[in-house]
């Protein structure tokens, strides 16, 4: 197993906000975390990077306990997180946000041949190198923040609510470009919300419901559950 | 374990309750002290401290009062006016001090003064200068110089003595500079000279380059810097730099080694107004300025020397009448000619502040030395005796 | 008028040197460090102490107390502030300012109440003429401020840390997601900021002769209204602002009939930036 979620419980200022998850992402795969606004699937993601800190129970990445990691340890390590609303460095230019996180990891890997790969995914990016992060629009922002992720070469991708606020048609090219990254021996942890385009490209699902896992699967269940049909498809 | 340390503890703190009350059986006379030993007035609280306690060595050494001995009680009031009133509270109340003493600034001192007159309890501050100290009650009084008083040596040393006709004013703003400027400035206009500059300055500053050079604009013969040595050395040295070639003079609140040891050669020729002549040959006063010397390793200042005065005057006014406060008080107000002080003789008390003869100090080759005095009665008294200013 | 100017612009270098470093920590932890003036008054005690005991040479005496200030603000950063940065933000506000006041009567125990002669002796450059003075001290602080603020532009646009470190200014989650170790990262900020509040400390103890206990109190003061006046978290801003306080100090003060102390045109000016532009002159 690449990731391994066990017992997790986090809680803010004493209040509980996950009661014992567990969860588990194998190598290769694509796994989405379902759930309403409040369930828990953010901190879930946050905890597994490190930023929150766990309150009971353990988090393994490739066999070994990175519990109590900071969240840079674990960067190294080859997880990356791609943060809800496409967070990037607002005053650092497009090519600085890239070549910082390229200059962190660099020992790793060919930098140019993972340049060469995030501008394959997102040319759009490679039009705007000199531009402040902060004046991209809402897409390219995200693409950066994906290209980003991208430039430490990680083993394992956490993203947060990749679709929120983007228009239709770009969610569902970078929903693509999720899949395409499979090809590249990455796998990937998901929230979403939108449920269908989550599940189109995922392998399996979890359902998280007031800070438990209520239901999981695979993805063709999940698409047939009675629950997920009336609470996330509206069928 | 724990518990255990706790006990012995609480065992601890009774004890060294117990063995203060058992000091206490032993029958003292008690004085209180106040002055700060923290903040930002530190260096003057320490002097003033040490002076006082080496006073009450005196006293002690020559008999104590009527064979009982003297008791200084000291507290520290930060210089903050509100601490100064607590701890003078505590002082009477708790420690049923006869007299209490000030060696603090002047709003702490006016705050203890206040406390003083409600509890009918004889205060006295000591180096401490603004006018509304004593006229908190007949209770108050003052054994440093009044502001009225020394403002006007100023003026006449500068507007009389050395026919300054353009002065400039660099005033530390808090009661201590203001009251002494209002007093020279008063003094200066009415034996001719003109003001040509007036700025005032908050205590702790030590950038005075912008307001030398418009002094040296303004092309005075003199320039009067009320304040305290600290300043008062930036003030000085800076002045020499920007090249201000006119007299300078201050006041008492300069008179501390410290303030030569900071201005460096940029003191000399410096005039001053002070009560302690180091050049004296008074027994009192060497006795005071060796044994400080000896007793802190510092040179001695002016502030520490009306510490040391307020206790030998106290105690020799208990000596004299006892422990009654009425009793004291009224002795207080017909003291004549008090010589055994480290400052010039007191020759008397007028509204309730010592009247001295005042000294001009000059720095010389990096030392302070007598430069000029004043008898003159219708100068040195707060209210000339021969009747109107 | 030309040396009016240079006194000024001489004031302003001490200004902005310890402004520069609470603007740092803003920038990085949005919090307002108010002990920083202590490690001013630190810089101070130690350079002259290793003066008097030491060594002769003014520059041993800068780089101990410049480094020994680098330590203890690193130091106070670990003791007191990182357990605070969790807690609201009044929190490391007042933990700041209850250090500043204990590290006034510590260096009062440890020293004494006195102020001390910082009496160093040094050849630099300097100009005598008769309508310009720049004494050597002078030069000195103005050379320093320059180089320091030059070397802090360079490492922070054109090196790698400097990259890493305006990343963690504007998202410190991100950056150390991104796997930027973020306690190095502040590490070195307090060092940075510390080690120049230190040397500001020796420089103007050298400037203005006088080591004692509360000599960071005025500056202290004066660095909040120039970080207001600069922008919070603005690096240039806090240099240039620095000098345009002091250089409105000065002129206004000259000017007779405007009769305020230069504290009080301090705070004036803070008070006007905080009316009409609340972000200060180059704030974010």
């Amino acid at each position: 197993m690449l990731l391994n979620v066990q017992d997790v419980e986090i809680a803010y200022n004493r209040i509980k906000v996950l009661w014992g998850v567990t969860l588990c992402v194998g190598e290769g795969e694509i796994v989405s975390l379902l759930g309403a606004n409040g369930a828990g699937k953010s901190t879930l993601l946050k905890g597994i990077m490190g930023i929150a800190p766990l309150h009971r129970g353990s988090i393994s990445f490739l066999e070994k306990d990175v519990s109590k990691k900071r969240p840079w340890e674990k960067a190294k390590m080859g997880v990356a997180y791609i943060p809800e609303g496409g967070r990037v460095f607002p005053d650092l230019t497009v090519e600085e946000n890239l070549m910082l996180i390229a200059s962190l990891h660099k020992e790793a890997f060919d930098v140019k041949e993972n340049l060469d790969l995030v501008y394959s995914l997102f040319p759009v990016l490679k039009e705007r190198l000199q531009q402040k992060a902060g004046t991209l629009s809402g897409g390219e922002r995200q693409m950066l923040a994906i290209g980003r992720a991208l430039m430490s070469k990680p083993k394992l991708l956490l993203i947060d609510e990749v679709s929120m606020g983007l228009m239709p048609k770009l969610v569902s090219e970078v929903f693509n470009t999720l899949s395409l990254l499979k090809e590249y021996g990455i796998s990937i942890l998901l929230t979403e919300q939108n449920v269908p385009e989550a599940l189109a490209i995922s392998d399996r699902g979890y359902v998280l419901e007031n800070g438990r896992i209520t239901i999981s699967g695979n993805s063709e269940e999940l698409l047939g559950n009675e629950m997920v049909k009336t609470s996330f498809l509206g069928l | 374990m724990r518990r255990f340390l706790c006990i012995v503890m609480v065992l601890m703190f009774v004890l060294c309750g117990l063995l203060s009350v058992d000091a206490m059986a032993q029958e003292t006379v008690k004085i209180g002290f106040i002055t700060p030993l923290t903040g930002f007035a530190a260096a003057d609280g320490y002097s003033s401290l040490e002076s006082a306690k080496l006073a009450v060595d005196y006293v002690n050494e020559h008999g104590g009062i009527n064979g009982k001995k003297l008791e200084l009680i000291s507290y520290d009031d930060g210089c903050q006016p509100d601490q100064a009133s607590a701890l003078t509270r505590k002082l009477i109340e708790n420690d049923k001090v006869a007299v209490v003493i000030s060696g603090s600034y002047s709003s702490p001192s006016r705050a203890a003064a206040v406390i003083c007159q409600q509890a009918k309890v004889p205060f006295t501050s000591t180096y401490a200068v603004h006018p509304s100290i004593v006229e908190a009650g007949e209770y108050c009084h003052r054994i440093g110089m009044a502001a009225p008083i020394q403002g006007r040596v100023g003026g006449y040393f500068a507007a009389r003595e050395l026919g300054a006709k353009r002065i400039a004013l660099l005033i530390m703003n808090n009661d201590f500079g203001v009251s002494l400027a209002e007093a020279f400035k008063e003094t200066a206009l009415k034996l001719g000279a003109e003001i040509v500059y007036e700025k005032k300055y908050p205590l702790g500053e030590t950038e005075f380059r912008s307001y030398l050079n418009a002094i040296k604009a303004a092309d005075p013969d003199l320039l009067y810097a009320p304040g305290y040595y600290n300043e008062a050395a930036n003030i000085v040295s800076q002045a020499r730099e920007v090249g201000l070639r006119c007299w300078l003079m201050g006041d008492e609140g300069y008179d501390s080694p410290k303030f030569i040891e900071l201005a460096k050669t940029a003191a000399n020729g410096v005039f001053i107004t002070t009560d302690l002549n180091r050049d004296s040959d008074r027994p009192m006063t060497r006795y005071f300025l060796e044994k400080y010397k000896e007793r802190t390793n510092i040179d001695a200042d002016m502030v520490g020397a009306s510490g040391f005065d307020a206790v030998m005057l106290v105690s020799h006014i208990l000596n004299k009448v006892g422990t009654k406060a009425d009793d004291i008080i009224r002795y207080w107000d017909t003291i004549e000619n008090f010589e055994d002080c480290a400052t010039g003789p007191i020759i008397t008390f007028q509204e309730r502040s010592a009247i001295r003869p005042m000294d001009i100090q000059i720095v010389l080759n990096n030392q302070f030395r007598y430069f000029y005095r004043y008898y003159e009665p219708e100068i040195i008294y707060l209210n000339p005796p021969s009747g109107g200013k | 008028m030309l040396q009016v100017l240079l006194d000024a612009i001489v004031l302003g270098c001490s200004y902005a040197l310890m402004a520069v470093g609470l603007n740092m920590v803003y920038g990085l932890l949005r919090i307002i460090h108010v002990a920083h003036a202590a490690l001013y008054t630190l810089g101070a005690y130690v350079g002259l102490y290793c003066l008097l005991n030491l060594s002769q040479s003014l520059w041993i005496s800068l780089f101990v107390g410049a480094l020994f200030s680098a330590i203890v603000g690193v130091l106070m950063y670990r003791i007191i502030y990182s357990p605070a940065l969790t807690a609201p933000r009044y929190v490391p506000l007042i933990a700041g300012a209850g250090v500043f006041i204990a590290s006034q009567e510590l260096f009062r125990l440890l020293a004494g109440p006195y102020p001390y002669s910082f009496d160093a002796h040094f050849q630099f450059l300097s100009i005598m003429t008769p309508n310009l003075r720049v004494t050597e001290t002078q030069m000195l602080m103005i050379t320093f401020m320059v180089v320091a603020f030059l070397c802090l532009f360079i490492l922070i646009n054109k090196t790698n840390l400097g990259l890493m470190w305006r990343a963690c200014t504007q998202d410190m989650e991100l950056a150390a997601s991104s796997g930027i170790n973020i306690n190095l990262i502040i590490a070195i900020n307090f060092m940075i900021g510390s080690a120049l509040a230190g040397s500001a400390g020796i420089l103007m103890a050298l400037y203005r002769n006088s080591v004692f206990p509360t000599m960071g109190a005025m500056v202290s003061y004066k660095a909040f209204v120039v970080i207001v006046l600069g922008g919070f978290g603005s690096i240039p801003g806090a240099a240039i602002a620095g000098i345009i306080l002091a250089i409105a100090e000065s002129f206004l003060g000259m000017v007779p009939i405007f009769n305020l102390p230069r504290e009080a045109i301090a705070f004036l000016v803070m008070i006007l930036v905080l009316m009409f532009k609340p972000k200060g002159l180059f704030g974010r």
